[in-house]
């Protein structure tokens, strides 16, 4: 029951940012509990020294020199 | 001063108060007055309910300006005025305050444009949607951070789910009512039965079936107007960059670590947003992650991807 409400918190997401309507979730992540009842937005900041989208990436694409590795292709269902 | 006469006269204002005045007709009574074209047609909706189209011959009146308005009506007050809203009720007032002002001949057409559009009946419409399109969409367009403009965005635009599971289920379905133009699916797998406690994309009679193809079943049945273009393989590296082009908005519906940090990466390089979703158990999270607008990313909360033994998806 859970995937299918954060499904559609980003459904509704992208009604919005195909609108351009409200507040789209950047730079605040959802966290969601439905057993305890907590549903908090957290205030993420982009990180200067992320590998991707920092001052000195150290990802430079997804291929090739200065890429990272996945490792999704072998067979996985963890069951959710 | 009570007197008998006074009493009397109490008694016969009470009784006429109490008598039911009927005020609404239905669609076929109104559609049989407008035929014999000696009634006056008033459509007093927002201007934000006016995306949906109108009835032939109507003049729209807000009804805060009914009194301005109709004060000279050159027709004069034995006229049949015939009003309409989109749900019936302030029409139903404003025949009302019409029948104060005299026009003993006021109707208010009972469940108003709404469902006039619903029961098929003819409307002027300025072209940019089908009949059935106001229709459908009409519950979308209403609402004033959508309105016309707004519909035609949704059904511009293309959305790309990564994974047919869980997470997009609900997505799906939804976008799809919705009336988004494109939907692309990345999924290689089939259906199993155990997917269906949570995965409502998919049904008992789709077990065995490729996910994507189940998918889309699913979501022509909502609408038929929506474009569904399936990938029927895993997301990788070599084949990310080329998926994500076609498609505006990315939805992380994956179920593993790997793909997540894939689909953040490759949306960074493609400029994209990357609409993170993640729901274990009873716990969910959801983000947008789109550098290019001053957020962070899945790499600036998670540097380094965990371990696969200590996160189960």
């Amino acid at each position: 029951m859970v995937p299918g409400q954060i499904g559609l918190v980003q459904a509704t997401e992208a009604v919005k940012l195909i609108l351009g309507i409200g507040t789209p979730m950047i730079g605040k992540f959802y966290i969601y509990n439905a057993l305890h009842l907590g549903a908090n937005f957290i205030e993420i900041g982009r990180h200067p020294s992320c590998d991707l989208c920092g001052e000195s990436p150290r990802i430079k694409g997804l291929t090739g020199e200065g890429s990272a590795t996945y490792g999704n292709d072998e067979s996985s269902d963890p069951g959710y | 001063m009570k007197t008998q006469e006074g009493a009397l006269e109490g008694r016969d204002r009470v009784k006429a108060a109490t008598e039911p005045v009927e005020l609404e007709i239905t669609i076929d009574e109104a559609k049989e007055i407008l035929r014999s074209g000696r009634a006056i047609l008033l459509d007093v909706r927002g201007e934000g309910e006016m995306c949906l189209g109108r009835i032939e011959g109507s003049r729209a009146v807000p009804p805060g300006l009914l009194e301005e308005n109709l004060g000279e009506l050159p027709e004069g007050k034995e006229t049949t005025v015939l009003l309409y809203c989109s749900t019936g009720a302030v029409s139903l007032r404003a025949a009302a305050r019409l029948r104060n002002m005299g026009f003993k001949k006021a109707l208010s057409i009972a469940a108003g444009y709404n469902a006039w559009l619903e029961a098929g009946e003819a409307v002027v419409a300025d072209g940019a949607f089908t009949r059935r399109q106001l229709d459908r969409y009409s519950r979308n367009m209403l609402l004033k951070e959508v309105g016309e403009e707004g519909q035609l965005k949704l059904m511009s635009a293309s959305v790309l789910l990564v994974g047919a599971g869980g997470l997009a289920s609900s997505a799906a379905l939804y976008l799809a009512a919705s009336g988004v133009g494109t939907v692309g699916i990345v999924d290689f797998d089939t259906v199993a039965l155990s997917n269906l406690n949570r995965q409502v994309l998919h049904g008992t009679g789709d077990v065995g079936r490729l996910k994507v193809d189940s998918a889309k079943s699913a979501i022509e049945r909502i609408n038929p107007d929506v474009r569904v273009v399936l990938y029927p393989e895993r997301l990788v590296p070599g084949n990310a960059l080329e998926i994500l082009e076609g498609f505006d908005v990315v939805i992380d519906a994956s179920d593993n670590i790997a793909t997540k940090f894939l689909i953040n990466d490759a949306c960074y390089f493609a400029g994209k947003p990357c609409i993170f979703g993640g729901a274990v158990g009873f716990d969910g999270q959801a983000g947008v992650f789109w550098p290019k607008k001053g957020g962070p990313c899945l790499r600036c909360i998670f540097p380094v991807p965990p371990p696969r033994h200590l996160v189960p998806t």
